[in-house]
């Protein structure tokens, strides 16, 4: 789950090495936990938050395929 | 675009630095020699090879589409449709695909936006890009026009103009299209964001127009 995360964020931002993703197993499943460049923020989130929603919907579809449960927070 | 001039000893060596500077696997470098050269005689005269080269667009692409969907479902395949307008075509195929499609294709768009958003940001300029799945999208828009058509003929009987539910701009663009040449009705798009809808509505009469505000299509 996390290299998914990973390869997308780290392909949108302008600093890829500032990306950093934990993994924590929380009441409600699987959480993941991003961190980015404050620089990058804006990218990750997006206007209206359009770009973390994409993300999450994705992450979703592999989650399911592993009957899993799976959240992203972004820090 | 993203170009670069580099120099080197031979050829294969400017390849490979170009590679570096850009960030581009083999397959993804397109390149103009701008000189061969060569050794020389006992390294006299001689010249380094130099080319020009940019990232081949629709390569890198396709190839980060195809990464990210094997990190989804590995057993998922992605080719390339084809080129209109600038905006990439890819078809996927692979089973069991109902989950990466979702409700009325919102997975497929966000897999579509993720997608071109990485291409855009590894080439630098804006890639667009339109994901189909075991050819869904064709079907669905075939059935968006057929629904269009028969709505068309419901408002032209009773003269009275018909919403229809919330659609994403291609969907509403693709209806406006297929009722744009129509002789009976018009069609135009109410409501903001997620709740925008299109009302198809019957030509030549004064009732259905004026008060519903914002009508600049799609």
């Amino acid at each position: 789950m996390k290299d998914l995360v990973e390869y997308i964020v780290k392909s949108i931002v302008n600093e890829p090495d500032k990306v950093s993703i934990t993994e924590e197993e929380g009441e409600n499943g699987l959480v993941l936990k991003l961190t980015v460049a404050d620089d990058d923020k804006g990218r990750v989130i997006g206007r209206q938050g359009r770009v973390a929603q994409a993300i999450r919907t994705l992450i979703r579809v592999k989650a399911a395929k592993a009957g899993q449960k799976v959240s992203l927070e972004i820090l | 675009m993203r170009e670069t001039e580099v120099s080197a000893k031979t050829l294969e060596e400017a390849k490979r630095l170009a590679m570096d500077k850009l960030g581009a696997r083999e397959d993804e470098l397109e390149y103009d020699v701008l000189n061969e050269g060569h050794s020389g005689i006992f390294g006299l005269g001689a010249q380094n090879a130099a080319i020009k080269a940019r990232l081949k667009v629709d390569r890198v692409t396709q190839n980060i589409l195809t990464d990210l969907v094997k990190l989804l479902d590995p057993q998922l395949k992605v080719e390339m449709s084809g080129e209109e307008e600038g905006r990439f075509a890819f078809n996927i195929e692979g089973e069991d695909v109902g989950l990466l499609i979702g409700r009325h294709g919102k997975t497929l768009e966000a897999l579509q936006y993720v997608a071109s958003l990485m291409a855009s940001q590894r080439v630098g300029e804006s890639v667009k890009l339109s994901i189909d799945i075991n050819e869904y999208q064709k079907k669905h828009f075939e059935s968006l026009k057929a629904m269009a058509l028969e709505m068309a003929k419901k408002v032209k009987l009773t003269r009275r103009p018909i919403t229809l539910r919330p659609m994403p701009a291609n969907e509403r663009r693709l209806v406006h299209i297929a009722l744009s040449d129509s002789a009976d009705v018009t069609t135009y798009s109410i409501g903001v964001g997620d709740d925008r809808r299109i009302v198809i509505s019957p030509k030549y009469t004064e009732r259905a127009s004026g008060h519903w505000g914002n009508r600049n299509n799609v």
